[in-house]
């Protein structure tokens, strides 16, 4: 198509995996080596150990992981449904740039700035949250609901409106022409949002470490905290632990998405 | 419409708040060295990480799309997968490769604003290059096979045919990337570096580190500025199209 | 310019999407490449445009190799079917794309492009976008850029395929022109359509399955199919089973005089403008009458074989269920084998 001849085609392929490999992939494969590693001295690690690993998997770093997963849960979530009630209702309304950019606001600005924010309103009255788990989650949620409301939103926009019509020519009343024609038709979407959500909330720095009470400390904090000390093995294995639990949250909310209708 | 009504008191409120309590302090923060020197230096580090991911992003996608290998479906989808990863990931990954104990031993490297640019160039080309590999498939194969049997070697394909097509996607990336490499920080946070302040990290030592508020909220509205000003950019420059940051 | 096929095999993974292809085409000459789709026919046009590389077999041009050489080096003007006009440059610069790759002098370029504009009366339309023309004038605009680089071998793939019927025919009698104004071009011309080879080609090769089955002159191709899949595919002929015996032929139990048997050919071949109803004929009922215009066609069913035979609109048509006797005229009718 673009390169003919077979050596041009041999270097632009050696090309592509060196910087593929050293850019994109080594620094993913240098965090899951160094997380078995004993010591790493050299250029390859030395000493393979899984005693990193039954560290980060013990007792108080385990809480950790616990807080993460449920703060996931509860804030991506949580945002799955705000968004989506939001899109469908931004959808019927007139002034949809409105709240397309209201959603869009907390991912447009850095997430620090968002957990200041959320840590200055949320440590006065009326609303007195601060030191509070629900602080966090709150911040999770905020963070996340940009990605359902989106998605759903471009949704909408593909879905045929003439479903809705029939449905509701049929006798169908609007809240059954909702749960059982807009919804099901909405699934793809929302379980991809909601997969998405789950994922970068498990791996939210920014925002978390503005607003995170001692008591609910999540494991990207844990990482840092460990990073900052030095302990980078111990480290490199969490985010081992952090990255195995959301492949496999994500691959679970996959399943929801189910087969694509046509 | 309750859920927007959430959304705005979770989203406005707060950054409301934000703006009133940074009243006091304005006169002080703008008028730091410490403030100027790490407005100059986020703009820097996101400039020229931006201008690195669009260099890799667009080798990477042009190879993906037109000179494809086997594996080159997995090597793309394997790139979407990392939209969805943490990105100080790439900081912690950099203390084995660069640090004082890792396998380059460079010593020095790690506290450089160039290990922050490294980082962000790795962790963001995926941005740049989803919106170029979905423009360059749209493109008809056809087009590139008739350009040259007119006598049109590689650079001139890629120059003249590719290239013009695919600029829109280009304009996309890269404005998103300079939008979210303006907000980093998560890898400057892990690098940790006292050479690379930049505006997230000091919205955080002065809120969580020195508990100075006003401050903090004085610099978290200059980055609002800045942040949602190219946010508009890039709305515009899309030309109607929505601003996809999701 | 001579253009040769030696051998040439391709594969795309396992599946192999040409197989043993041979064929030559002098200057001057246009051969076209007719079969369905997926029979080879745009592979093979693609290995001499060197868009894809056979995996064995040679590419010849003037009894030069060029398989190794990229589609940059070996000159050849290429249309496709959806014509690949670049969508940011003007019809113009389409049209100057080739010569300024081999940075022809300006002026040079210019006088080219005029010309080419010219010849395929687009001269007006030379400042407007491709998205400002209609299918037929982006075709038109296609065939000036692979003219403008003054090639010795244009390959047409499939160029009228996405064109309305109108359009088709009057690009079908440019092309006819096309060919006079450029006499030592050798083309190849791909397409499914049997109308655009008989009218264009002086040679056609009928492909099926990633193989060339039958290559000859257009005119005897038509008149003496050597296979059952040409004589259906070019000109949609009928095709009924014999019994060969005693230096007779025979369909239903009717013999068809003067046709002789040939030995392994098992099919008898004649045209659906060719039958005749009248007396003396093989003896079918009418199931179907379709009026066409300037003709009507019916169809006739003989022992358990459907059969359509064109008739002049003006005569007398036979009613569906009418009992007829289908009259075979030995010169129209050919033996091939299954």
């Amino acid at each position: 198509m673009l390169v003919w001849t077979k050596p041009g085609k041999a270097l632009t392929w050696l090309v592509f995996g060196l910087v593929f490999g050293i850019l994109v992939i080594a620094p993913f494969a240098v965090v899951i080596a160094a997380a078995f590693a004993g010591s790493w001295n050299g250029v390859l690690p030395s000493g393979p150990t899984t005693a990193h690993l039954q560290e980060a998997l013990s007792g108080d770093r385990l809480a950790s992981l616990s807080v993460s997963l449920q703060t996931a849960f509860l804030g991506g979530l949580l945002a799955v449904v705000v968004g989506t009630w939001s899109a469908i209702a931004a959808h019927n309304a007139s002034p949809a740039r409105f709240a397309d950019a209201l959603h869009h606001l907390p991912i447009a600005v850095p997430s620090v700035v968002v957990g200041l924010g959320l840590l200055v309103a949320f440590s006065r009255q009326p609303f007195l949250l601060n030191g509070t788990k629900w602080i966090v989650v709150i911040a999770h949620l905020v963070l996340m609901v940009a990605f359902s409301y989106g998605a759903v939103a471009a949704a909408l926009q593909r879905v045929d409106p003439s479903y809705a019509e029939v449905a509701a020519s049929l006798g169908a009343s609007p809240s059954r022409v909702l749960w059982q024609v807009r919804l099901p038709l909405l699934r793809p979407a929302i379980a991809s949002a909601a997969g998405l959500s789950v994922a970068l909330s498990m791996g939210e720095v920014g925002a978390t470490i503005m607003v995170y009470p001692a008591s609910w400390r999540t494991l990207p904090v844990s990482i840092f905290a460990l990073t900052d000390r030095g302990q980078t093995f111990t480290a490199a294995a969490e985010a081992v632990v952090l990255l195995t639990a959301t492949v496999l949250v994500v691959t679970l909310l996959d399943r929801l998405r189910g087969r694509p209708q046509t | 419409m309750p859920p927007v009504l959430l959304i705005g008191l979770l989203v406005i409120y707060p950054l409301v708040l934000v703006a009133v309590e940074s009243v006091p302090a304005w006169g002080d923060v703008l008028g730091s060295a410490e403030f100027r020197d790490a407005l100059v230096r986020t703009v820097q580090i996101a400039v020229c990480s931006t201008i690195g991911c669009l260099v890799v992003g667009t080798f990477l996608a042009v190879v993906i799309s037109f000179v494809p290998f086997p594996g080159a479906r997995v090597v793309a989808s394997l790139v979407d997968t990392m939209l969805a990863l943490p990105s100080f990931l790439v900081a912690l990954a950099f203390t084995f490769i660069y640090g004082t104990a890792g396998i380059l031993r460079t010593g020095g490297f790690l506290t450089t604003p160039w290990a922050v640019v490294l980082a962000e160039i790795t962790f963001y080309t995926p941005f740049v290059m989803r919106p170029l590999l979905a423009a360059m498939s749209r493109l008809p194969r056809a087009q590139l096979d008739v350009a040259a049997s007119l006598g049109a070697g590689p650079w001139r394909v890629l120059r003249q045919v590719v290239l013009p097509e695919a600029r829109p996607a280009l304009l996309a990336g890269g404005s998103l990337t300079l939008l979210l490499t303006l907000n980093e920080f998560g890898i400057v946070l892990f690098l940790g570096a006292k050479g690379t302040t930049t505006l997230p990290m000091l919205v955080h030592t002065k809120g969580i580190v020195m508990f100075d508020y006003p401050a903090a909220c004085a610099i978290a509205v200059v980055q609002i500025v800045l942040s949602l000003g190219l946010y508009a950019v890039l709305r515009k420059a899309l030309g109607g199209r929505r601003a996809r940051l999701d | 310019m001579t253009v040769q096929l030696d051998d040439v095999t391709v594969h795309f993974g396992r599946t192999c999407a040409l197989e043993s292809c041979t064929l030559t085409v002098a200057a001057g000459e246009t051969v076209a490449l007719l079969g369905p789709s997926g029979s080879g026919k745009s592979t093979a046009l693609k290995a001499v445009a060197g868009f894809v590389r056979p995996s064995s077999g040679r590419i010849r041009l003037d009894g030069q190799d060029v398989t190794e050489l990229p589609p940059a080096k070996r000159g050849i003007g290429v249309v496709v079917q959806q014509y690949a006009l670049f969508p940011h440059l003007r019809v113009e610069d389409n049209v100057a794309f080739g010569l300024r790759a081999a940075r022809r002098p300006k002026g040079e370029v210019t006088r080219r492009v005029a010309e080419m504009l010219g010849l395929v009366g687009m001269t007006s339309y030379a400042r407007r976008f491709p998205r400002e023309l209609s299918g037929g004038q982006q075709q038109r605009v296609a065939i000036a850029r692979a003219l403008a680089i003054r090639p010795k071998v244009l390959l047409l793939d499939e160029p009228l395929a996405a064109l309305d019927a109108q359009l088709r025919a009057d690009l079908l009698i440019e092309l006819q022109n096309l060919r006079r104004e450029v006499p030592t071009l050798a083309i190849i011309y791909v397409t499914h359509d049997q109308s655009e080879a008989l009218a264009l080609a002086d040679r056609i090769a009928v492909m099926r399955d990633a193989r060339l089955i039958d290559l000859a002159p257009t005119t005897t191709l038509y008149q003496t199919p050597p296979s059952a899949f040409t004589a259906s595919f070019l000109g949609n002929a009928n095709l009924l089973p014999i019994k060969s015996s005693n230096n007779e032929v025979t369909v239903a139990g009717h013999v068809i005089p003067g046709v002789q048997p040939i030995s392994g050919k098992e099919l008898l071949c004649i045209r659906p403008h060719a039958v005749r109803l009248g007396a003396g004929g093989v003896p079918g009922r009418v199931t179907g009458v379709q009026w066409r215009g300037a003709s009507y066609q019916l169809t006739c069913e003989v022992a358990d074989v459907l059969v359509r035979v064109d008739l002049a609109a003006d005569g007398a048509v036979p009613a569906v269920g009418a009992d007829v006797q289908l009259v075979l005229p030995s010169e129209a009718c050919s033996l091939v084998s299954r």
